[in-house]
């Protein structure tokens, strides 16, 4: 009985110092609730039929996620138990069974994570509300508040969670029973001298790894796959050394130019932190590697959107498009379904030309990002590009007879402006009377209407010209339903069995909608989910360092306040301190991370990372997410020691 | 330089109240060597962090080269405390992730002193103070004596003009104890230091040229040495404390 | 209170509204709202929260600046608590109400420690005037005995005299600005009326008086002189050696006038020197003479720097002891 009662008194107070851990726990499990509750969701795994995968890749996601919190609940148990050896020492002492600690130590823990649990399902509930709105706003479905509980998915955070703690369990088990009560008792004093190796050979060592990131940066870059794995490597390998001899090299640094440790705090910032980093430069690598694996598991969700995102918007004009490249034109089997099946208001058969000349694709080659899927100019009737601006819901442009149009995709627009030349159609000349940039279906390979570009010219100038392929397009009364979209494709599949290359394409603007909707959300919901759960662990474990070292920077702090240090130097001392050692292993992932989204991103076909999905505004909101969830625990972490460890008396 | 004028000092906690200092005063001239003697619990290491102005007293004044310092503001006392007080304490207080040179150049830079000279002055006062040899060593590399002397050379490299010891000998045996002592009186003699020492020993109190007796807070006996030598004023040192009913002589 | 200060006092706060207004902008961006909208009630909550917070701001700060002018202007500073205003909020008014019952007891403490010490004081006046007519009648009774027993019993009830008038003193020597009257003096003239005072301890103690160059004019009270003077005899006399000589001599300063008492007598031992003046001193020389009650000269420097008189000693043991006195001659007395 007693012993569940200092059980209790001891998770009460674990909960109290280490709140900020515990907060991360309480976090943990409600983001495993949120999201598997997404799993068990009928509502909105039917919102469309990519969307069946989703429960699997948010099981792979969930696996990793709990390997995550599984080393960090492992970290911080074995953590606290080490600090508490004086404490375990004495229960020893009075005559404690190593087989009771054990038992108090899992009682304690069972108690800690039972409520952990229980808040974070409660939180969980609300998030799961949040990503629920936020996948039916996806889909363009209306959101109503519930506050439905899936016992499923609370089911499966549970075993999860379960997991978790078994890891940490384990270890402390072992741990205890290979406890000796000298070393408990004296534990304090064996960590109070931290011997700094300081040879020569680390410090090269230093100099060397910083080499080594660079040159791994640059190959991580190269567009050969193998050599990138190199690239990769090299930057684990950076990490690992430039972590483990920081605490050697820096000191080298300032023996060799020592003034510069007496100038403002430098002298107790630089030792207190190589002090750290003494003990902890593994940690921290590990910490800048999850951080790399954060940035670019965002960063690519972030990609990953952009690409669906304006590769389907180019497609969304028409409610429903078909073309194909056979000479006999559109396949009758489409216009019978449609005819019968799909309630169309306006709809429009016609044919693009091309034309002798490839001016236009030569010129956009040379002078932009474009790749000539075409041989020659594509080139369309003015009546039936008309028709077409009207299905599309698009205003009206004239046209006078002597003059052309180029419509093509808004990222060529700057270029084609200064290239608008007089062309020639047998006898008629024609010269540019303007650039339109609507979403034209203009990026559907070698069809649609143009690759990138078309031109508009007076219908008869067309009579010379041969077509390149036919193409039916249409808008309906109602977005065409899956199941006509299928029974489409049935067809299609069907009539284009024995054709190999000449493959014709089908595209409705709901079926686009809905896989954009999906792709997103299978790829990005894991990704994110991932992402939060490395940073907060990475985070966590940093300020659970930080703050460990309350005790000794009090004493730290009493001496400096005797000495006559400014209440506010000692703030000032306290913050850079602080900035140096939260930016540390956030810098490296930062130099890797960037070039390999900018790369990543640039890797796409052009037109499609621009305006918010460019490649700069991905890695800023990647950056801004990251940082916004690092700003907080480190503010946390601040006002917490900043609270504890200056002197009172100031 | 130091004027102690009727401090008064309480301890609360909760509902426990504590009269530590009841109406002390007494006055130091500049290049005086002080020692003030007492039981534990009676208050000296009070008397100390008040005139340190680490701590704040209830009632009275105390002047510090002519400046009250009950009404300065923190920074001014921080200022202060950097710019004119040096301290010794028992257990050293060495920060222990710095080396010893870095130790004692720590006081110069807080006083925000031109980091190119700062390595020059400590050298200087290391090789006065007999400690060149440990300056590139950690804490916990050197021998308790030789940290004392570190500590005393970070009293009083920024030239400060008092230098305030806390029970400097009582973590360390007898030669070292001497050699410490010596050396202060040598800092006292030569280098012009006023020392206020904290002691309940009666040898190191010996050195001091004038002993002040606290009990319970309250200044009960002063002894000048004059021009006497050191044995005789010890044997005169422990008369007083035998009066004082042998508690203080129990705790040597 | 600066405003950084008043910052990091509430960065948590803070933080925790920053943090959920960024979540829940980003919230509403995902889900669909357009960006002006969100923009829109971003920016209307970040000008209603700063207005609010900078009102907090200089509320506050108003609040500490009048509290610290009213301690200020206090004389007696344990009277604060009675002074503040008692606050707006029931936080501070519940905050203020415990101050208040703290200060209740000090102001009462005071009261009671000056009540007390006043009554003591009125008593030990009324004792010095009441002890006048047993004296007095002691001293006629005396003239009725032999020559030798009257010898003997005036010289006892001379002490008794000095005592009773250095009580008198003592008493008064808090307050003693009442008591002054600086008006221009002979030194001889106060020198004498030292002398005949003590005239009987120093038959009695067999001491030569030799004064010289006192027609000096001083500014000063004549009642406090006097009985300084009266004292520095006395301490002459007691510590004398075996052909006791005092030698009173003044010599003219820029403005001033420096009064030398001197004595042959056995000296004070250098290591006790510089603590005479303490209260209740009585070192070595007063406990082998006896009867010594260590206030006599704490009541000389007391009143002497009340009539901003400069007292010094300087003396050799075996040799003797010099005391001076350095009077103002015109009228310098700024204090007064």
């Amino acid at each position: 009985m007693t012993l569940s009662k200092l059980s209790f008194r001891n998770a009460k107070r674990q909960t109290g110092d280490y709140l900020i851990y515990f907060t991360t726990i309480v976090l943990a499990a409600a983001l495993l609730y949120a999201f598997n509750g997404l799993t068990f969701s009928s509502e909105l795994l039917t919102l469309s039929k990519f969307m069946e995968t989703l429960p699997m890749m948010i099981v792979f996601a969930s696996i990793v996620v709990v390997c995550i919190f599984g080393w960090l609940v492992s970290y911080a148990t074995g953590f606290m138990l080490s600090r508490r050896s004086r404490e375990l020492g004495t229960y020893l002492l009075i005559g404690l069974e190593k087989k009771e600690v054990a038992h108090l130590f899992f009682l304690e823990n069972l108690m800690v994570g039972g409520f952990a649990f229980l808040l974070g399902l409660l939180l969980g509930n609300f998030l799961y509300q949040v990503l629920r709105a936020i996948l039916l706003a996806l889909f363009s479905c209306p959101y109503h508040f519930t506050l439905a509980f899936s016992l499923k998915a609370a089911g499966l955070t549970f075993t999860y969670f379960t997991f978790i703690y078994l890891l940490a369990l384990f270890k402390s088990r072992w741990h205890i029973h290979k406890m000796k009560i000298y070393d408990l008792i004296y534990f304090d004093r064996q960590n109070e001298h931290v011997i700094v190796k300081n040879s020569k050979s680390r410090q090269r060592l230093f100099t060397f790894s910083i080499i080594l990131g660079i040159v791994g940066t640059i190959l991580l870059l190269m567009e050969n796959a193998l050599i990138g794995i190199l690239g990769a490597g090299c930057i684990i390998l950076f990490l690992y050394i430039f972590f483990l001899t920081f605490a050697s090299g820096v000191p080298a640094f300032f023996d060799r130019q020592p003034f510069r440790k007496y100038q403002k705090q430098n002298l107790l910032i630089y030792r207190t932190l190589t002090a750290k980093l003494g003990t902890m430069g593994i940690v921290m690598a590990t910490i800048a590697l999850l951080f790399t694996a954060t940035l670019i598991s965002q960063g690519t969700g972030l990609i990953f959107w952009g690409i669906f995102n304006a590769r389907s918007a180019d497609k969304y004009c028409f409610d429903l498009y078909a073309d194909s490249e056979r000479p006999e034109g559109i396949p009758s089997e489409y216009l019978d379904y449609i005819e019968q099946n799909i309630s169309v208001e306006q709809s429009l058969l016609y044919c693009i030309y091309q034309r002798e000349s490839n001016e236009f694709i030569t010129y956009l080659q040379k002078n932009a990002d474009y790749y000539p899927y075409n041989q020659k100019d594509m080139v369309i009737r003015y009546s039936d590009y008309q028709a077409l601006r009207s299905i599309a819901g698009y205003p009206n442009v004239t046209l006078e007879s002597g003059e052309y149009l180029i419509h093509c995709q808004r990222y060529l627009k700057n270029t084609l402006k200064n290239h608008q030349p007089v062309i020639h159609f047998g006898e008629t000349t024609l010269s540019s009377a303007g650039i339109h940039t609507e979403p034209f279906m203009q990026n559907n390979y070698t069809t649609g209407n143009g690759h990138g570009f078309l031109l508009v010219v007076p219908d008869d100038a067309v009579s010379a010209l041969a077509p390149h392929h036919f193409s039916y397009a249409a808008n309906t009364t109602a977005p065409v339903t899956e199941e006509q979209y299928e029974a489409l494709d049935t067809i299609r599949n069907r009539v284009c069995e024995n054709i190999d290359e000449l493959y014709d394409s089908l595209h409705t603007e709901a079926n686009e909608k809905a896989t954009v909707a999906s792709m997103t959300a299978i790829s990005i919901f894991p990704l994110y989910f991932l992402a939060f759960a490395l940073t907060m662990t990475a985070a966590t474990i940093l300020t659970i360092q930080q703050l460990a070292e309350c005790r000794h920077y009090q004493t730290q702090y009493k001496l400096l306040q005797k000495l006559g240090m400014d209440r506010r130097e000692m703030a000032k001392t306290l913050r850079t301190q602080f900035s140096i050692y939260y930016t540390l292993p956030a810098v490296p992932p930062l130099f890797i991370s960037i070039p390999f989204l900018l790369h990543t991103a640039n890797a796409t076909e052009p037109g499609i990372m621009v305006g918010a999905f460019s490649p700069a505004m991905i890695i800023l909101n990647t950056l801004l997410l990251f940082f916004f969830i690092y700003a907080i625990y480190i503010l946390m972490a601040y006002t917490t020691l900043k609270r504890n460890v200056l002197p009172e008396n100031l | 330089m130091l004027q102690v004028k009727n401090i008064e000092k309480y301890y609360g906690n909760k509902n426990q109240v504590t009269k530590a200092l009841d109406r002390v005063s007494f006055d130091v001239a500049a290049g005086e060597f002080i020692a003030i003697m007492g039981a534990s619990g009676s208050g000296k290491t009070t008397l100390l962090n008040c005139i340190s102005t680490i701590d704040t007293i209830s009632a009275g004044s105390i002047l510090l080269d002519g400046v009250d310092i009950s009404g300065l503001s923190d920074r001014k006392l921080a200022k202060f405390r950097r710019e004119r007080l040096g301290f010794v304490f028992q257990d050293f207080n060495l920060l222990d992730t710095l080396t010893i040179e870095e130790n004692i150049g720590l006081t110069l830079s807080l006083n925000h002193q031109n980091p190119k000279n700062v390595q020059k002055q400590v050298e200087k006062i290391a090789h006065t103070l007999g400690i060149t040899e440990i300056l590139k060593k950690f804490p916990y590399q050197v021998s308790g004596g030789q940290k004392q002397r570190a500590a005393c050379a970070r009293a009083m490299v920024a030239k400060q003009s008092l230098l305030l010891a806390d029970e400097p000998t009582g973590a360390l045996d007898s030669k070292a104890s001497k050699n410490l002592l010596e050396i202060m009186t040598q800092m006292n003699q030569k280098m012009k230091a006023t020392i206020l020492m904290v002691t309940h020993d009666a040898y190191s109190a010996s050195y001091a040229s004038r002993v002040l007796f606290l009990k319970d807070g309250r200044l009960f006996n002063e002894l000048l040495k004059g021009t006497r030598p050191r044995p005789t004023f010890y044997h005169e040192i422990l008369d007083v404390l035998a009066v004082l009913g042998g508690d203080i002589s129990d705790v040597i | 209170m600066t405003f950084s200060e008043f910052f990091s006092d509430r960065l948590r706060y803070i933080i925790f509204q920053a943090v959920f207004v960024m979540i829940s902008a980003l919230f509403l961006l995902l889900t669909g709202t357009q960006t002006g909208i969100v923009l829109l009630l971003f920016l209307i909550w970040l000008l209603l929260f700063l207005l609010i917070q900078t009102m907090d701001f200089l509320r506050c700060r108003a609040k500490l600046l009048e509290l610290a002018s009213i301690l200020d202007g206090l004389d007696k500073k344990y009277l604060f608590t009675e002074c503040i205003p008692k606050g707006r909020t029931i936080y501070e008014r519940k905050f203020t109400e415990l101050f208040r019952q703290a200060g209740m007891s000090m102001i009462g403490a005071v009261s009671d420690a000056e009540a007390a010490k006043r009554e003591y004081r009125e008593y030990v006046e009324s004792f010095v005037h009441e002890i006048k007519t047993p004296i007095t009648a002691a001293n006629l009774i005396c003239r009725m005995t032999d020559a030798d027993t009257r010898r003997k019993l005036m010289q006892e009830l001379s002490q008794i005299e000095a005592q009773i008038e250095r009580v008198l003193f003592y008493a008064r020597a808090e307050h003693p600005e009442k008591d002054f009257l600086i008006s221009q003096h002979s030194l001889s003239e106060l020198v004498a009326q030292a002398i005949s005072q003590h005239r009987t301890l120093l038959i009695q103690s067999n001491v030569r008086v030799e004064t010289k160059d006192l027609e000096q004019m001083v500014f000063t009270d004549s009642k406090w002189t006097v009985f300084m003077l009266g004292q520095l005899l006395q301490n002459a006399a007691r510590y004398r050696s075996t052909h006791p000589v005092i030698c009173i001599s003044a010599r003219q300063l820029k403005g001033q006038v420096e009064l030398t008492v001197k004595d042959n007598g056995i000296g004070i031992p250098s290591h006790e020197l510089s603590r005479v003046f303490e209260r209740g001193f009585t070192g070595s020389n007063g406990r082998a003479l006896g009867g010594s009650t260590g206030i006599g000269l704490y009541l000389c420097r007391k009143i002497s720097s009340l009539l901003e008189i400069n007292l010094q000693i300087n003396s050799t043991e075996d040799v003797g002891t010099s005391l001076t006195l350095t009077f103002w001659t015109r009228e310098n007395l700024t204090k007064m």
